[in-house]
């Protein structure tokens, strides 16, 4: 038979045996799971409307709402107070800031013995803010309602939680956010869905790369807990046949069904996003799929599987690569742009940030690292066949 | 078809001489190789399958010599079955035969063929779709049996294949083994002495690396006969002090006395009488006082 059909053949009767391994459905049961808690995280609405995106997502009270607010239910809402001789104090500007000025200031006024104050000014002084200064509840009430929309910002804090990615009631506050005309000119950037399909895929890929190499270290251990390796090593494939195909198989079910339920969530949630003129497209999850979690899971799998021809053994191998994931899978921010996110040669995770069109910027950097990581993939293939070659015969070499 | 010279094996890491200069000649039939356990027999059978290197000496295989340039030639010629038998959990009879007819090169019309052969052959075909951890220890050998054979090889390497399974098992292996050493080389390694007088007409017996004797049963039992003696004992002090002053292969108790077997180079005491010995006498007089 030639190496060509011999690999086939072999890949075709792996797949058949990777569904008779049990722990293959409880990753295709943990990964269903994490991928619907994460897509009813990520795929949250997007509002057609200035006055839907400001009051669904921004948190901001419209100006009838509060008129007819009382103030204790005012403060329950309003994020930023100050407390001035016993009154509860507002801080009042316009703002006109960028996404990164805001977060800037925003960082900064979360920190002790930050530079608060002189970025503030200094925002004053571009007019990036128009200062109001300090204002009690009944003054912002006594503004008319133009002046109101106007200092709205300064008022309301957009906050996210884990479960809602976007805007949340919980008490970690999102220091970068769109205004509504600020998204309108973000989305002219890139497609929605390429935004959104970036932040679905990194977050799936660190949960993934952890089920999906206990299954491969599982799989791989499995010749020697279950002593078919003599009988393998005796037999006449050839050492690089019987590695690629085994890696191929392994590496397809794992894709296939990731890629599968991917999708599936993708069209389950689409619909929300018909009205929108913000265009959302499926080939966007396409694109971000072969470029982020398919070149990352391809290292990670031939990692994997070379640490568990290596130690023979399942205890070692999933400690190592739990070592691995963890340390070398930590996303780093920037230290003076926390919305961003830094990308590193040894980090197999390229993290970047979620921000609309900011693949302009960080597009290059993450396809150059992939192609790394690919290439990187490769060697350890080549790698792992010879070191199962040497193996093959023990005391040889 | 199997020439071995000199052959010697060291490991490196525990420095433990496992073969120290061993040849045998070994052609068609079955050959069987006894010895006890870490006489070196698994580290022999280990280096006639590839999986194993030797620190010394020659081997040729059909006249191939046993280098890493041949490993993929001769893996094609020897089947191997290892002393554990072993098989993926989920996979039935069936799918794990076919499996390795993959791993061994064939084509799926081949497999198809083979397959059902072999199960014919190994009379599992009841058991074919029924999971491996579902088989019987016994059935999980003929299994391992089945791997060895899947590509047909002219040289069969069988390593312990009844240690742990029940009589009648036993005895279905050996008539499989007896079967294949019509038209194949067999070479079976075993401490089981049965096993060996049973199906082997020659051998080699190994003893802690060193190869102690080579040739046919026949000529074995002819001069372990030297070493074989009885005496028939009365008084159950005497009795005591043979047993303790000697090597006794077996005693025999019946009418007020009894018959001792002793394994000795020379004639033990005045009234013992040359006695015909058993295989098993044979291999203790090679192992112990050759």
């Amino acid at each position: 038979m030639s190496t060509y059909r011999l690999i086939l053949s072999l890949f075709g009767k792996e797949l058949k045996n990777i569904f008779k391994y049990p722990f293959t459905y409880v990753f295709m049961l943990l990964l269903a799971i994490i991928i619907w808690d994460t897509s009813t995280q990520v795929f949250q609405k997007f509002y057609a409307t200035q006055e839907a995106y400001e009051k669904e997502f921004l948190g901001y009270i419209p100006y009838q709402e509060f008129q007819s607010m009382s103030e204790q239910a005012f403060l329950k809402r309003y994020a930023r107070q100050r407390i001035n001789q016993g009154e509860a104090v507002a801080r009042i500007y316009e703002d006109r800031m960028s996404n990164e000025e805001r977060g800037r200031l925003f960082s900064a006024e979360d920190k002790t013995n930050s530079n608060f104050g002189e970025l503030y000014e200094t925002y004053c002084r571009r007019h990036k803010i128009i200062d109001y200064g300090f204002m009690n509840y009944e003054q912002i009430k006594a503004l008319s309602k133009e002046a109101y929309e106007k200092i709205s910002h300064s008022l309301y804090v957009p906050m996210h939680s884990k479960k809602n990615f976007y805007f949340g009631d919980s008490n970690e506050r999102l220091r970068y956010y769109p205004t509504y005309e600020q998204a309108k000119a973000l989305m002219k950037l890139e497609n929605l869905s390429s935004a959104i399909a970036r932040e679905y895929y990194f977050r799936i890929m660190k949960v993934l790369a952890i089920i999906g190499t206990i299954l491969i270290i599982g799989y791989w251990t499995r010749d020697y807990k279950n002593n078919v390796i003599k009988n393998i090593k005796a037999s006449n494939i050839r050492s690089y046949q019987y590695i690629i195909s085994k890696y191929l198989a392994l590496t397809a079910v794992m894709l296939s069904t990731y890629f599968v339920l991917t999708m599936f969530s993708v069209f389950i949630f689409k619909p929300q996003y018909h009205h929108l003129a913000w265009a959302f497209e499926e080939v966007d999850f396409i694109k971000y799929f072969i470029l982020l979690p398919f070149v990352t899971q391809c290292y990670l799998n031939a990692l994997a599987m070379l640490v568990s021809i290596i130690s023979k053994e399942i205890i070692f191998s999933t400690g190592f690569m739990f070592y691995y994931i963890f340390l070398f899978g930590q996303s780093t921010k920037f230290e003076n742009e926390p919305s961003q996110w830094l990308i590193k040669s040894w980090k197999y995770f390229p993290r970047c940030g979620t921000k609309l069109g900011i693949m302009a910027t960080e597009g290059t950097t993450m396809i150059v690292h992939q192609i790394g990581y690919f290439i990187i993939t490769i060697c350890i293939l080549w790698l792992t066949v010879y070191i199962w070659q040497r193996n093959r015969t023990e005391g040889s070499g | 078809m199997i020439k071995i010279q000199n052959l010697s094996k060291t490991y490196r890491k525990s420095n433990v001489r496992a073969l120290d200069n061993v040849s045998l000649t070994i052609g068609r039939g079955i050959f069987g190789l006894l010895g006890n356990n870490g006489a070196g027999k698994t580290t022999l059978m280990n280096i006639l399958t590839t999986l194993v290197d030797f620190t010394q000496g020659e081997v040729y295989i059909k006249g191939i010599p046993l280098a890493p340039k041949n490993y993929m030639l001769l893996r094609k010629m020897i089947g191997y079955m290892p002393q554990e038998a072993g098989g993926y959990p989920n996979l039935s009879v069936r799918d794990t035969l076919d499996y390795f007819g993959i791993l061994n090169g064939l084509t799926a019309g081949e497999r198809k063929n083979r397959v059902s052969e072999l199960l014919n052959y190994l009379n599992l075909e009841k058991h074919a779709d029924k999971k491996f951890k579902n088989l019987s220890g016994g059935m999980k050998r003929r299994l391992s049996l089945g791997i060895a054979l899947i590509s047909d090889p002219e040289i069969l390497i069988a390593d312990e294949p009844t240690t742990g399974v029940d009589p009648s098992e036993r005895i279905k292996m050996r008539n499989l083994l007896l079967k294949l050493g019509e038209d194949k080389t067999v070479i079976l390694s075993t401490h089981i002495i049965e096993d060996v007088s049973y199906t082997c007409e020659k051998l080699a017996i190994l003893c802690e690396g060193k190869k102690k004797y080579e040739g046919d049963i026949e000529e074995l039992m002819e001069r372990a006969s030297e070493k074989i003696w009885e005496i028939e004992v009365k008084d159950e002090k005497r009795l005591k002090q043979i047993l303790e002053g000697n090597l006794v292969a077996g005693i025999e108790r019946g009418q007020g006395k009894s018959a001792v077997k002793i394994i000795s180079s020379q004639k033990p005491y005045n009234d013992a009488v040359p006695a015909a010995p058993t295989l098993e006498d044979a291999y203790i007089a090679v192992e112990r006082v050759w």
